[in-house]
Protein backbone atom coordinates (compact mmCIF):
# COMPACT_ATOMS: atom_id res chain seq x y z
CA UNK A 1 0.00 0.00 0.00
CA UNK A 2 1.26 3.44 -0.85
CA UNK A 3 1.41 5.98 2.02
CA UNK A 4 -0.59 8.42 -0.40
CA UNK A 5 -3.70 5.94 0.25
CA UNK A 6 -2.99 5.64 3.46
CA UNK A 7 -3.05 9.58 3.70
CA UNK A 8 -6.04 9.90 2.16
CA UNK A 9 -7.58 7.53 4.24
CA UNK A 10 -6.26 9.19 7.42
CA UNK A 11 -7.59 12.91 5.23
CA UNK A 12 -11.30 11.51 4.93
CA UNK A 13 -11.75 9.94 8.60
CA UNK A 14 -11.10 14.22 9.77
CA UNK A 15 -14.02 14.93 7.72
CA UNK A 16 -16.97 15.88 9.69
CA UNK A 17 -20.58 15.61 7.56
CA UNK A 18 -22.16 19.00 6.14
CA UNK A 19 -24.88 21.04 8.66
CA UNK A 20 -22.94 21.59 11.86
CA UNK A 21 -20.62 20.24 14.48
CA UNK A 22 -19.81 16.21 14.64
CA UNK A 23 -23.19 14.32 16.34
CA UNK A 24 -22.88 13.12 19.74
CA UNK A 25 -22.72 9.40 19.17
CA UNK A 26 -23.84 8.56 22.70
CA UNK A 27 -26.90 10.88 22.73
CA UNK A 28 -27.75 9.67 18.91
CA UNK A 29 -27.71 5.84 20.84
CA UNK A 30 -29.37 6.57 23.60
CA UNK A 31 -32.08 8.58 21.59
CA UNK A 32 -32.23 5.14 19.23
CA UNK A 33 -32.38 2.59 22.16
CA UNK A 34 -35.50 5.02 23.88
CA UNK A 35 -37.46 4.87 20.82
CA UNK A 36 -36.82 1.18 19.94
CA UNK A 37 -38.39 0.71 24.13
CA UNK A 38 -41.46 2.89 23.12
CA UNK A 39 -42.13 0.70 19.88
CA UNK A 40 -42.26 -2.35 22.35
CA UNK A 41 -44.82 -0.95 24.90
CA UNK A 42 -46.72 0.49 21.93
CA UNK A 43 -46.57 -3.38 21.13
CA UNK A 44 -47.14 -4.99 24.25
CA UNK A 45 -50.34 -2.06 24.53
CA UNK A 46 -52.21 -3.52 21.16
CA UNK A 47 -51.89 -7.18 21.94
CA UNK A 48 -52.36 -6.61 25.84
CA UNK A 49 -55.87 -8.29 25.31
CA UNK A 50 -54.43 -11.74 24.29
CA UNK A 51 -51.23 -11.89 26.28
CA UNK A 52 -53.77 -11.09 29.73
CA UNK A 53 -55.21 -14.66 28.85
CA UNK A 54 -51.49 -15.91 28.19
CA UNK A 55 -52.19 -16.32 24.16
CA UNK A 56 -49.34 -14.23 23.66
CA UNK A 57 -46.58 -14.20 25.42
CA UNK A 58 -43.45 -11.54 25.46
CA UNK A 59 -39.40 -12.72 25.72
CA UNK A 60 -36.90 -9.80 25.82
CA UNK A 61 -33.06 -10.79 25.34
CA UNK A 62 -29.89 -8.88 24.29
CA UNK A 63 -28.27 -8.76 20.72
CA UNK A 64 -25.40 -6.95 20.32
CA UNK A 65 -25.21 -4.30 17.74
CA UNK A 66 -22.10 -2.78 15.80
CA UNK A 67 -21.95 0.87 13.61
CA UNK A 68 -19.58 3.02 12.46
CA UNK A 69 -18.86 5.54 15.12
CA UNK A 70 -21.15 4.25 17.94
CA UNK A 71 -19.26 0.99 18.31
CA UNK A 72 -20.45 -2.17 19.88
CA UNK A 73 -23.58 -2.00 21.89
CA UNK A 74 -26.47 -4.17 23.38
CA UNK A 75 -29.92 -3.10 22.21
CA UNK A 76 -33.39 -5.36 23.24
CA UNK A 77 -35.23 -7.71 21.07
CA UNK A 78 -38.29 -8.56 21.57
CA UNK A 79 -40.29 -12.51 21.25
CA UNK A 80 -43.75 -12.59 20.71
CA UNK A 81 -44.89 -16.48 21.53
CA UNK A 82 -48.22 -16.92 19.83
CA UNK A 83 -48.69 -20.91 19.96
CA UNK A 84 -46.18 -22.39 18.29
CA UNK A 85 -45.60 -19.71 16.04
CA UNK A 86 -42.80 -16.86 16.89
CA UNK A 87 -42.08 -13.66 15.98
CA UNK A 88 -39.17 -11.65 16.43
CA UNK A 89 -38.45 -7.96 16.73
CA UNK A 90 -34.88 -7.63 15.77
CA UNK A 91 -33.39 -4.40 15.91
CA UNK A 92 -30.84 -3.41 12.90
CA UNK A 93 -29.48 -0.09 13.86
CA UNK A 94 -29.72 3.74 13.53
CA UNK A 95 -26.72 5.59 11.50
CA UNK A 96 -29.11 4.83 8.38
CA UNK A 97 -29.38 6.50 5.37
CA UNK A 98 -32.91 8.66 6.20
CA UNK A 99 -33.99 6.69 8.81
CA UNK A 100 -33.21 6.87 12.67
CA UNK A 101 -33.59 3.68 13.45
CA UNK A 102 -34.51 0.28 11.57
CA UNK A 103 -36.16 -2.91 13.32
CA UNK A 104 -36.99 -5.80 11.40
CA UNK A 105 -40.01 -7.83 12.37
CA UNK A 106 -39.39 -11.98 11.47
CA UNK A 107 -41.77 -14.71 11.14
CA UNK A 108 -41.51 -18.32 9.97
CA UNK A 109 -42.79 -16.92 6.70
CA UNK A 110 -41.77 -13.65 5.96
CA UNK A 111 -40.03 -10.74 7.13
CA UNK A 112 -40.80 -7.08 6.86
CA UNK A 113 -39.17 -3.94 7.96
CA UNK A 114 -40.62 -0.86 10.87
CA UNK A 115 -38.64 2.13 10.30
CA UNK A 116 -38.54 5.18 12.65
CA UNK A 117 -38.62 8.34 10.00
CA UNK A 118 -39.32 12.26 9.99
CA UNK A 119 -43.38 12.12 10.41
CA UNK A 120 -43.35 14.65 7.20
CA UNK A 121 -41.88 12.52 5.18
CA UNK A 122 -43.82 10.55 2.47
CA UNK A 123 -42.13 8.73 0.08
CA UNK A 124 -38.65 6.95 0.70
CA UNK A 125 -36.89 8.79 -2.09
CA UNK A 126 -37.29 11.55 -0.32
CA UNK A 127 -35.10 10.56 3.13
CA UNK A 128 -32.36 12.45 1.62
CA UNK A 129 -32.09 15.46 -0.62
CA UNK A 130 -29.30 16.24 -2.74
CA UNK A 131 -29.58 19.03 -5.76
CA UNK A 132 -27.70 18.16 -8.34
CA UNK A 133 -27.61 20.64 -11.71
CA UNK A 134 -27.21 19.04 -14.58
CA UNK A 135 -24.47 21.02 -17.65
CA UNK A 136 -26.04 24.44 -17.59
CA UNK A 137 -29.54 23.84 -15.31
CA UNK A 138 -28.83 24.86 -12.11
CA UNK A 139 -29.45 22.30 -8.96
CA UNK A 140 -33.37 22.40 -8.23
CA UNK A 141 -32.95 22.83 -4.33
CA UNK A 142 -36.37 21.31 -2.84
CA UNK A 143 -38.34 23.02 -0.50
CA UNK A 144 -37.84 22.86 2.90
CA UNK A 145 -40.33 20.81 4.57
CA UNK A 146 -42.34 22.70 7.01
CA UNK A 147 -41.91 22.49 10.52
CA UNK A 148 -39.93 20.52 13.01
CA UNK A 149 -38.70 16.58 12.71
CA UNK A 150 -41.01 14.49 14.56
CA UNK A 151 -39.48 10.74 14.34
CA UNK A 152 -42.24 8.36 13.91
CA UNK A 153 -42.60 4.32 13.40
CA UNK A 154 -43.52 3.53 10.24
CA UNK A 155 -44.16 -0.13 8.32
CA UNK A 156 -41.87 0.33 4.90
CA UNK A 157 -43.47 -1.99 2.54
CA UNK A 158 -41.43 -3.96 -0.11
CA UNK A 159 -40.32 -2.64 -3.16
CA UNK A 160 -41.69 -1.61 -5.90
CA UNK A 161 -44.97 0.10 -3.54
CA UNK A 162 -42.59 1.27 -1.35
CA UNK A 163 -44.61 3.40 0.90
CA UNK A 164 -45.19 4.25 4.44
CA UNK A 165 -47.71 3.41 6.68
CA UNK A 166 -48.42 4.21 10.45
CA UNK A 167 -47.93 1.62 13.16
CA UNK A 168 -51.67 1.07 14.24
CA UNK A 169 -52.97 -1.72 15.96
CA UNK A 170 -54.40 -3.08 13.19
CA UNK A 171 -51.83 -2.66 10.72
CA UNK A 172 -49.52 -4.14 12.92
CA UNK A 173 -51.77 -7.24 13.62
CA UNK A 174 -51.66 -7.36 9.62
CA UNK A 175 -47.79 -7.50 9.72
CA UNK A 176 -47.98 -10.34 12.33
CA UNK A 177 -50.18 -12.21 9.87
CA UNK A 178 -48.18 -11.56 6.92
CA UNK A 179 -44.60 -12.85 8.27
CA UNK A 180 -46.41 -15.37 11.00
CA UNK A 181 -48.01 -17.44 8.57
CA UNK A 182 -51.30 -15.89 9.49
CA UNK B 1 -30.95 1.76 -15.57
CA UNK B 2 -32.49 3.33 -12.55
CA UNK B 3 -35.94 2.82 -10.80
CA UNK B 4 -36.88 -0.29 -13.24
CA UNK B 5 -34.12 -1.86 -12.79
CA UNK B 6 -34.08 -1.67 -9.36
CA UNK B 7 -37.61 -2.84 -9.49
CA UNK B 8 -37.08 -5.86 -11.25
CA UNK B 9 -34.37 -7.17 -9.01
CA UNK B 10 -36.36 -6.95 -6.18
CA UNK B 11 -39.61 -8.81 -8.09
CA UNK B 12 -36.78 -11.89 -8.92
CA UNK B 13 -35.20 -11.47 -5.16
CA UNK B 14 -38.68 -12.06 -3.53
CA UNK B 15 -39.86 -14.60 -5.95
CA UNK B 16 -36.45 -16.89 -4.67
CA UNK B 17 -37.27 -16.01 -1.22
CA UNK B 18 -41.08 -17.31 -1.59
CA UNK B 19 -39.31 -20.07 -3.92
CA UNK B 20 -37.35 -21.09 -1.05
CA UNK B 21 -39.67 -20.63 1.82
CA UNK B 22 -41.55 -23.25 -0.14
CA UNK B 23 -39.03 -25.73 -0.88
CA UNK B 24 -38.12 -26.38 2.78
CA UNK B 25 -41.61 -26.31 4.22
CA UNK B 26 -44.09 -29.44 3.99
CA UNK B 27 -46.37 -28.23 1.53
CA UNK B 28 -43.62 -28.36 -0.60
CA UNK B 29 -45.05 -31.80 -2.85
CA UNK B 30 -41.55 -33.70 -2.48
CA UNK B 31 -40.54 -32.65 0.78
CA UNK B 32 -41.36 -36.32 1.81
CA UNK B 33 -39.31 -37.51 -1.41
CA UNK B 34 -36.38 -35.34 -0.87
CA UNK B 35 -35.82 -35.43 2.59
CA UNK B 36 -36.02 -39.36 2.02
CA UNK B 37 -33.27 -39.29 0.12
CA UNK B 38 -30.95 -36.81 1.65
CA UNK B 39 -31.35 -37.53 5.42
CA UNK B 40 -34.01 -40.87 6.10
CA UNK B 41 -33.10 -40.63 10.00
CA UNK B 42 -34.06 -37.16 10.37
CA UNK B 43 -37.16 -37.81 8.63
CA UNK B 44 -38.12 -41.28 10.32
CA UNK B 45 -37.82 -38.86 14.04
CA UNK B 46 -39.95 -35.91 11.96
CA UNK B 47 -42.59 -38.51 11.23
CA UNK B 48 -42.59 -40.05 14.19
CA UNK B 49 -42.88 -36.58 16.02
CA UNK B 50 -42.36 -33.24 14.10
CA UNK B 51 -40.18 -31.72 17.38
CA UNK B 52 -39.96 -27.92 17.91
CA UNK B 53 -36.46 -28.84 17.64
CA UNK B 54 -36.65 -30.69 14.21
CA UNK B 55 -38.88 -27.87 12.90
CA UNK B 56 -35.97 -25.69 13.94
CA UNK B 57 -32.73 -27.99 12.26
CA UNK B 58 -35.29 -27.24 8.78
CA UNK B 59 -35.76 -23.37 9.85
CA UNK B 60 -31.90 -23.50 10.43
CA UNK B 61 -31.09 -24.87 6.87
CA UNK B 62 -33.87 -21.81 5.08
CA UNK B 63 -31.99 -19.32 7.07
CA UNK B 64 -28.76 -20.13 5.67
CA UNK B 65 -29.74 -20.10 2.35
CA UNK B 66 -31.90 -17.07 3.15
CA UNK B 67 -29.01 -15.28 4.08
CA UNK B 68 -27.09 -16.12 1.26
CA UNK B 69 -29.55 -14.94 -1.20
CA UNK B 70 -30.02 -11.84 0.58
CA UNK B 71 -26.30 -11.16 0.10
CA UNK B 72 -26.38 -12.10 -3.79
CA UNK B 73 -29.52 -10.04 -4.03
CA UNK B 74 -27.56 -6.96 -2.44
CA UNK B 75 -24.54 -7.64 -4.43
CA UNK B 76 -26.39 -7.06 -7.81
CA UNK B 77 -27.65 -4.18 -6.33
CA UNK B 78 -24.28 -2.31 -6.05
CA UNK B 79 -23.22 -3.59 -9.36
CA UNK B 80 -26.09 -1.38 -10.88
CA UNK B 81 -25.02 1.56 -8.82
CA UNK B 82 -21.83 1.18 -10.03
CA UNK B 83 -22.37 0.43 -13.82
CA UNK B 84 -24.85 4.12 -13.27
CA UNK B 85 -22.11 6.00 -11.63
CA UNK B 86 -19.95 5.17 -14.58
CA UNK B 87 -21.61 5.57 -17.20
CA UNK B 88 -22.66 8.81 -15.40
CA UNK B 89 -19.19 9.88 -15.83
CA UNK B 90 -19.07 8.53 -19.46
CA UNK B 91 -22.00 10.56 -20.55
CA UNK B 92 -20.74 13.76 -18.78
CA UNK B 93 -17.41 13.43 -20.21
CA UNK B 94 -18.45 12.71 -23.80
CA UNK B 95 -21.38 15.26 -24.16
CA UNK B 96 -18.74 17.89 -22.23
CA UNK B 97 -21.37 19.63 -20.17
CA UNK B 98 -20.61 22.74 -18.37
CA UNK B 99 -20.99 22.13 -15.04
CA UNK B 100 -18.04 21.60 -12.25
CA UNK B 101 -18.58 17.77 -12.12
CA UNK B 102 -18.06 16.94 -15.32
CA UNK B 103 -15.28 19.54 -15.71
CA UNK B 104 -13.82 17.86 -12.67
CA UNK B 105 -14.60 14.37 -14.91
CA UNK B 106 -13.52 15.85 -17.94
CA UNK B 107 -9.89 16.16 -16.13
CA UNK B 108 -10.10 12.73 -14.87
CA UNK B 109 -10.89 11.72 -18.27
CA UNK B 110 -7.61 12.86 -19.72
CA UNK B 111 -5.73 10.44 -17.62
CA UNK B 112 -7.84 7.65 -17.03
CA UNK B 113 -10.08 7.72 -19.48
CA UNK B 114 -13.11 5.19 -18.67
CA UNK B 115 -10.54 3.43 -16.41
CA UNK B 116 -11.73 5.70 -13.55
CA UNK B 117 -11.44 4.51 -9.94
CA UNK B 118 -15.04 4.21 -9.00
CA UNK B 119 -14.21 5.61 -5.38
CA UNK B 120 -11.07 7.69 -5.35
CA UNK B 121 -12.24 9.58 -8.85
CA UNK B 122 -15.94 9.31 -9.16
CA UNK B 123 -17.48 9.65 -5.15
CA UNK B 124 -14.45 11.54 -4.36
CA UNK B 125 -15.71 14.03 -7.32
CA UNK B 126 -19.23 13.77 -6.13
CA UNK B 127 -18.34 14.43 -2.91
CA UNK B 128 -16.57 17.30 -3.42
CA UNK B 129 -18.80 19.02 -5.66
CA UNK B 130 -21.61 18.31 -4.07
CA UNK B 131 -21.31 18.75 -0.72
CA UNK B 132 -24.47 17.79 0.38
CA UNK B 133 -24.26 14.60 -0.94
CA UNK B 134 -21.34 13.73 1.43
CA UNK B 135 -23.07 11.35 3.81
CA UNK B 136 -25.01 9.65 1.09
CA UNK B 137 -21.41 8.89 -0.61
CA UNK B 138 -20.26 7.48 2.58
CA UNK B 139 -22.48 4.69 3.11
CA UNK B 140 -22.25 4.11 -0.54
CA UNK B 141 -18.53 3.68 0.41
CA UNK B 142 -19.34 1.31 3.22
CA UNK B 143 -21.69 -0.76 0.62
CA UNK B 144 -19.28 -1.01 -1.74
CA UNK B 145 -16.76 -2.62 1.52
CA UNK B 146 -19.46 -5.54 0.74
CA UNK B 147 -19.41 -5.42 -2.92
CA UNK B 148 -15.24 -5.71 -3.15
CA UNK B 149 -15.45 -8.62 -0.33
CA UNK B 150 -18.14 -10.60 -2.68
CA UNK B 151 -16.31 -9.65 -5.77
CA UNK B 152 -13.37 -11.08 -4.98
CA UNK B 153 -14.18 -14.67 -3.92
CA UNK B 154 -14.93 -13.59 -0.05
CA UNK B 155 -11.57 -14.36 0.65
CA UNK B 156 -11.03 -12.13 3.47
CA UNK B 157 -12.63 -11.03 6.76
CA UNK B 158 -15.14 -8.03 5.51
CA UNK B 159 -15.17 -5.52 8.27
CA UNK B 160 -17.80 -3.35 7.24
CA UNK B 161 -19.57 -0.50 9.14
CA UNK B 162 -22.46 -2.48 9.73
CA UNK B 163 -24.63 -5.09 7.78
CA UNK B 164 -25.46 -4.30 4.33
CA UNK B 165 -28.52 -6.48 3.55
CA UNK B 166 -30.74 -6.34 0.80
CA UNK B 167 -33.22 -3.89 2.07
CA UNK B 168 -30.92 -1.62 3.37
CA UNK B 169 -29.33 -1.65 -0.09
CA UNK B 170 -31.82 -1.17 -2.27
CA UNK B 171 -32.85 1.91 0.14
CA UNK B 172 -29.48 3.18 -0.42
CA UNK B 173 -29.90 2.40 -4.63
CA UNK B 174 -33.11 4.17 -4.38
CA UNK B 175 -32.28 6.77 -2.78
CA UNK B 176 -29.41 7.38 -5.66
CA UNK B 177 -31.22 7.13 -8.19
CA UNK B 178 -34.19 9.12 -6.76
CA UNK B 179 -31.53 11.89 -6.17
CA UNK B 180 -28.85 12.32 -8.50
CA UNK B 181 -29.92 12.01 -12.09
CA UNK B 182 -27.21 9.94 -13.23
CA UNK B 183 -27.34 10.36 -16.78
CA UNK B 184 -26.69 7.91 -18.89
CA UNK B 185 -27.78 8.47 -22.53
Amino acid sequence: MHSKDFDEYVRRQQEIPPGGPPPDWNREREEWLDYLNNLYKEIESFLSKYASIGHIRFKYRDIELNEEYIGSYKAKQMTLRIGKQEVRLVPIGTLLIGFKGRVDVVGSSGKAQIVLVDSRVTDPRSLVHVSVGIGEKPPIVPKKLPGEIQWEWKILTRPPERRFINVTQQTFLELIMEVAHG
Amino acid sequence: MGKATLEAIAEYHYDVVASLRLYVSEECPDFLARLNEEAPEFLASFLAEPTDKLRAELMKRLAVRLEETDLRSAFVILTIVEAAFRLDYKYRCEKRLKDDLSRVFRAIYKDRKTAVRLDEDIFEAWKRNYPDSQRLISELRGAFGLRDWFAHGRCWEPKLGRKYDFDYVYTLADVVFGNLSLREN
